[in-house]
Formats: C-alpha cells, structure tokens, sequence
C-alpha cells in the first residue's frame, strides 16, 4: 500500500473522528443546559431563601437599611448593578417595590435571624421582623400565632358565608322586586331592606372583630408598624431554618402551587386550573383523535388499494405533521369557532344571540383543532404498527377461517396495540406543549371557572381554559416587569416538562407491558 | 382428463381433491400450468420440486388463500367434495375450516396456548367453555403436545419452543376437525427431533384426514408419503405413487431432480 495515501486516509479518519465528537459534545451541552436553567430556576421558586439586610447610602442622604432578596442583575458599563426586592411594609409589597443598588452604593451586608417573610393571602409577601401579635388590645406572644390565624379563619369563613349567602340572595331579592315595580316603602321591601341593613352591621362587627387580630412587625429602619392577621397567610423565618424545616417550606410550596388558583394575576399562587385545563384539554383531544386516526390507518394498511390516489393521500397525511401549529389555530378560529359554533348558535342557542355560546373560542374547539393538528402523528405511527405486524399472522388467520374484519379485530389490532398507544402518547406529548394554536381557540390567561363543576352538563365544552403553555407564554412577558412572575414561569416550564416527561414514562411503560404481551 | 403424467399406481376411489387444468398466473408471469390429479383420501401425498417451482402456490390454491394476493389471477377447477371451490358464491372462510394449512415457520398467536387452540372455533362462533375444553382437550392430544403443555394452557404460546409452536399451530388447526390437511414445509425450520415428531404426527394423522406435506427434503418424501408430485417451473412433472418415483422414475426431469442433479 501507498504510504502518503495511508496517511492521508488516517488523517481523514481522525479528523471525522473529532468533529463528530466535538458536535456531540455541543448537542450535550445545549440539552443539559436547557434542563439545568429550567430545573435550577423552577426549583429556587419554592426554595425559602436566605433574607438579606442591606444598609446602603443613596445618594445625599444619611445611610438606610433594607431587608431583601437579589432579584436580578443589571449590566450597566462595567459596574455590576444589583437589582433589590424591597418589601418590608405592606404598601410596599402591594406595589412590588424595587431598588438597582450599585456595589458602591453598599456599605455593609448581612444575614439578621429574625427576619421573617410573611406570606399574604393575596399571593404577595414582606419582609420585616415580628414582634409581638394583638389580640382585642391584649400583647400575645408571638408561639400563639397558629392560635390566632384559626381564631381569625374563623371570623373570616363567618363572614364570607353571610356576604356570599345570605347578603347576596337578600341583594337579589331586592333586585327582583324592584323589577317588578315594588314601591320603595312597600312592606315587602322595607322588611328586606331592614335585614339588609342589619346584615352590613353584622358584618362591619365581623370586621371590627378581625380589626382586633394584628401582628406588629418591626422594619429594617426600625419603624413598628401593624398588619392585620387576616391577611397572613404564613410566617416563616429562612435566616434561622435548618435544612430540614427549609425542606418542609420547599414541599409545602411545591404542594400548594399544584393545588391551588392562581392569585393576582399569575404572579403568585398556584397553577392548579391551568393543570387542570391542559389534562382535561388532551384528553378531550385522545378521545376525538384515537378513532380517527386508529381508523383511517386501518384504511391505508388494510383495504386501500395500491394505486397512486392512495399515495397522494398517505403523502398528504405525513405532510400534514409539517404544517406549522398556528396555522391549525388560524383554522380552528376560522372554521370551527366561526362557522361551526357559529352555526350551533344560530340553531340552537338563538335566544342567547348576540352573545356567543359556541360560536368563540372554548374547550370544544380547542381540544378538536389540537385533533386535528395531531392526527398525522397518530395516522403514521398506527401505520408503521399495523405493518409491523406479519404477514404470516395473517394468513394462518385466514388460513382458520377468519375473515378480514375478525383477522384485524382480533389478530392485528392486539399486536399493534403498543404502536397504537405510541402514536396516541405522541399526540399527547406534543398537544400538551402546543401554544400558539391555543391562544386563538380557547385557551385564556385567567378563567374564573373550571370547565367542570357540579352544575349541569357537568362538563362545560363551551367555556374557556387556562393552560400550562399559555401560562408560561404569559409569564414570559410579566417576567420581564416583576421577578415574581418570572419565578412563576420557570416553575411553570419545570411542570410542564415533568408533565410531558411522566406521559412519555407512561408511554414507554405501557408499550413494553404490550410487547411483552403480544412479543413481536 | 388424467394426463399420461398422473395415475401412476395411484388409488382412483376415493379422491379427496380433484385437480382440473388448473393455471395461475401472477400478473404475466404463469405459476402453474394446466396442473390436473386427483389426490386420494386419507393418504399422505409429498409435493416436491425446486424452489420457486410452485409447490406453495399449489396447496394454495385448495384453501384459495392465494386470494390474499391481489395480482393472482386463477383459472381451471379444483373440486373438494364434488364441489368446484373456484365456482360462483363459494363460503371461502367454510373453506378454510375444511382444509387446515400449517405454514414453515411456526407461527402461534401472540395469545395464550387455550386461545390458540381454539381460534377458528371462536371464529365459527363457539362459546361453550365445555365443548371448547374438549376439543382444546383433543387436539393437543392429537398433535402429541398435550402431555407437555397441559400445565401451562393460559401462558403465552410464544413461550414454547419451535417444535412445540409447530405441534401447537398444527392441533389448531386439527380443531377445526379439518378433511384436508396441507404442510407447507413443515420441519424445515426445526432440529431433527423436532421433526422426528412431526413426521410420526402426519403419519398418525391419516386416519382422520388427507395430507398434503410441501417439503424440500427428499427423504422426508420418501419417508411419510405415499404418493409424490413432482412439480418444476409450474408444470406438473410426475405424479404418482412414491416407492414407484423414488425408485424407477418416469422422466429424466425428476430422476436428475432425486438423484441430486439440480434443485
């Protein structure tokens, strides 16, 4: 062999040998990267962190103090500005108040214990140092706040049942009557409006009652002031926590941000009804796309013939996965949402018009346009399975006297069922993460209701939904304001992708049960 | 009708299949050719040829499985039970019921060994779990696998070797109490234990129905069979009884064939 050329071609041979390596190990980088930023952030949203206290001089003035967090940086020139949640009162929780700080501008910086972060019931939190609670005038200590809160959950709940119960069906008593032309000094409505006011004073005694409950809280630059203990939700000390109780934090955040409504709007809370909206979502669109798709594959590997229509159409249908998501949305808005809803109104629910029941975007439209947009995925998985599934199966099938119907109900389907589940979860897996088609047929940033409840039908098709991607596509853009919302986001990605990572666990479980079952 | 090809010494009373003129074509090209014989009842009967030469394609056609390929174009007449299967308004899965086919390659249902057994009888629509116990029961008796799966009816029939799934595949067809049975190479892909059995199964089983045994071995012909067809490039070569081709065959074809000349 020619030596030079032996060379040459080794030369070659480690030259790809590096490039392909080096193209990997970007690839690695890029994927880890992604799950790191998403699992760090999304993970520091439920950590209890560490509050600082800051004294720094701003400018002209004597030095202040300040208890907070870093929420972000800010690059300006070469300095490295530091950007301070500022939430030591209420008012300044209630406007999110922030402070750039430059590293000059620092004096001195350190961990106080002490500090407590209350967390508010309207999702919002400060951050000061309690001193004592008040109960009807009377100091308490401040181990007697679980005490306390239950004393005033109480009041509250009293309270909440009388405005939304009692006050509310006397205010639609009063409505109705005055629409049906009742004089004022009539017997009726006096009698109505005497309880009416005997019900606000009820319920201002309530409130003088929680009036009663306060915890007093001292700021970093040593001003008392008091919050009322109806609005706390929780005290916690993170400066004085062992690992152990910051773990307890951690899950009881993680617990409530999957279980309860969202708060002032999706900065805080939970993100219970978008979890919800996305399940219900997908699992409306398994059960239009499934048979469709089941179907119409069972068409092309079983009866269709061989000619070039049928190939037109399986070309078709494979290009179909291709087609930009929103596009389906423009569709859904357009066909679905307009001239189908459209249509049902106009038959159906006339004596609602002009306001829409099915004829705008809902859970209905929503869940078939996602059908739609995945129906290639479950069409050309199902196909790959049923083809799968050989041909000398079939012809002892046939062979015993089975026709074709009962060769594919009993022979083929049951051997490519863990296909057919693949093609499903697929569907699955890339409906859960769709958004741009959501936005144009359904999907909202705040529903006030579920879809389901315990009213009749049960299952609302027509209402709108909250969404996971919505919900993160949102969050992205309040992020860039407040640092909450963007906590929000991240932790919403984490969900989502552990959504999709369990559905595709799932997934993978149940097709190797079936291959088990049906070998092959 | 017989050619002067056929009726070598075979029994002319009681024919189970009655070949007339039979040709198929896949597309242009011919399969097989103006094939005629008549094949005895409870007899075993080897076909034998070189590869591709239509030994497959013939057996076939006497459950009309080649049906399945939609590019087989069939003519001439084959009669089972004096009835031409090839007629108008045939009941092709009653056919198929009749005339049982176990394929090369053991194939079971990915199902249970019971459900296996008793496929074509759910098929016909038999749900007594008595009368399906029994024939379960029966079958496996007689393909010689009962002893050895009797324990393990309700497990995965994919869990059993190859020359169990070869005994399985054929007491499932054996339940549908078939006339005809048809072998296409049956052994060709088990070890010579496996085979043994089988060869001694298709020997017991002639009392309860005729057998077509396709094979690429030759001593296997010679061993089970009692008549031979020698089939080469869709045309019926010889046909007659099997001690008679083995030993003075009639055509140069089929003496170049057994004695290993080409094939």
């Amino acid at each position: 062999m020619n030596t030079p050329q032996a060379f040459l071609l080794a030369i070659k041979e480690q030259w790809l040998k590096f490039v392909s390596s080096l193209a990997l190990a970007v690839v690695f980088f890029a994927l880890f990267g992604v799950l790191a930023i998403v699992i760090g952030n999304g993970l520091n949203f439920f950590w209890p962190k560490t509050i600082q206290s800051v004294e720094y001089s701003s400018a002209g003035s004597s030095p202040k103090t300040l208890f907070g967090y870093v929420s972000g940086e800010r690059h300006r020139g070469t300095k490295g500005e530091r950007v301070w949640l500022h939430l030591d009162s209420y008012e300044r929780a209630r406007n999110q108040t922030q402070l750039v700080l430059s590293p000059e501008q620092i004096i001195a910086q350190h961990t106080l214990s002490g500090v407590a972060r209350i967390d508010l019931n309207d999702g919002r939190f400060l951050l000061s140092q309690p001193q004592y609670l008040r109960a009807a005038g009377d100091v308490v200590e401040l181990s007697q706040l679980a005490v306390l809160q239950d004393a005033t959950a109480v009041i509250v709940k009293q309270k909440s049942l009388l405005v939304e119960g009692e006050l509310l069906s006397i205010n639609q008593d009063i409505a109705r009557l005055r629409m049906q032309g009742g004089a004022e000094n009539s017997p009726a409505m006096l009698a109505l409006l005497a309880r009416y006011t005997s019900l606000r004073e009820d319920i201002r005694e309530l409130d003088r009652a929680l009036d009663n409950y306060e915890i007093v809280l001292l700021s970093a630059d040593g001003q008392k002031q008091q919050l009322q203990l109806q609005h706390v939700r929780q005290v916690f000390y993170p400066n004085d926590m062992t690992l152990w109780q910051k773990l307890m934090v951690f899950k009881n955040n993680l617990l409530l941000f999957l279980s309860e409504d969202t708060r002032d709007a999706n900065q805080s809370g939970g993100v219970f009804p978008a979890i919800f909206g996305t399940v219900l979502m997908v699992l409306l669109m398994s059960v239009f796309v499934s048979p469709l798709g089941i179907m119409a594959a069972i068409y092309l590997t079983e009866y269709a013939p061989n000619n070039t229509v049928v190939s037109i159409i399986r070309l078709a249908v494979s290009n179909l996965a291709a087609v930009p998501s929103v596009v389906y949305g423009v569709f859904g808005l357009g066909f679905f949402v307009y001239k189908v809803g459209g249509n049902i109104d106009a038959l159906f629910y006339a004596d609602s018009l002009p306001n829409p029941t099915f004829g705008t975007p809902g859970l209905l439209w929503a869940s078939l346009t996602m059908a739609l947009l995945t129906l290639p995925v479950v069409i050309v998985a199902t196909e790959e399975g049923l083809r799968r599934v050989p041909e000398s199966l079939r012809h002892s099938s046939y062979a015993l006297g089975a026709t074709r119907y009962e060769t594919i109900r009993r022979i083929v389907l049951p051997v490519a069922s863990s296909s057919l589940m693949t093609g499903i979860i697929l569907a699955i897996a890339r409906a859960a993460g769709e958004v741009a088609p959501m936005l144009m047929v359904g999907a909202v940033r705040y529903a006030p209701e579920l879809p389901v409840d315990a009213q009749w039908p049960f299952l609302h098709l027509d209402r709108q939904f909250m969404h996971l991607g919505v919900f993160i596509y949102e969050g992205a853009f309040q992020g860039q304001s407040t640092p909450q919302g963007a906590g929000m986001m991240f932790a919403a990605c984490l969900l989502l992708l552990t959504v999709v990572l369990i559905l595709n666990f799932i997934a993978i479980m149940v097709r190797s049960r079936l291959q088990k079952k049906y070998g092959h | 009708m017989f050619t002067d090809k056929g009726l070598n010494g075979v029994a002319t009373d009681n024919i189970a299949i009655k070949v007339e003129d039979l040709s198929l074509r896949f597309g242009d090209k011919f399969a097989l050719r103006d094939i005629s014989l008549a094949i005895p009842a409870n007899s075993i009967t080897a076909v034998i040829g070189p590869s591709g030469c239509g030994k497959s394609t013939l057996i076939g056609c006497f459950n009309r499985l080649n049906d399945l390929n939609p590019e087989a174009k069939v003519s001439g007449k084959v009669y089972i039970n004096d009835r031409n299967i090839y007629g108008l308004r045939q009941n092709i899965p009653a056919l198929r019921t009749q005339v049982g086919m176990v394929f090369q390659q053991p194939n079971p249902f990915p199902i249970s060994v019971y459900e296996n057994v008793v496929y074509g009888l759910r098929i016909k629509g038999i749900t007594d779990r008595r009368i399906l116990d029994d024939i379960v029961e029966s079958s496996l008796m007689q393909a010689a696998l009962w002893d050895e799966v009797k324990d393990i009816l309700f497990q995965s029939a994919l869990k059993l070797s190859g020359g169990q799934q070869q005994r399985l595949v054929i007491a499932r067809a054996l339940a549908l109490q078939p006339e005809i049975l048809m072998l296409d190479e049956p052994t060709s892909a088990l070890d010579p234990i496996s085979t043994l059995m089988i060869e001694e199964l298709i020997y017991k089983l002639k009392e309860k129905c005729t057998i077509i045994v396709v094979t690429h071995n030759l001593q296997q012909a010679a061993r089970v069979s009692e008549q031979t067809v020698f089939l080469n490039k869709g045309d019926l070569i010889e046909y007659s009884l099997t001690d008679r081709m083995f030993t003075m065959p009639l055509h140069k074809q089929t003496e170049a064939f057994i004695t290993g000349r080409f094939g």
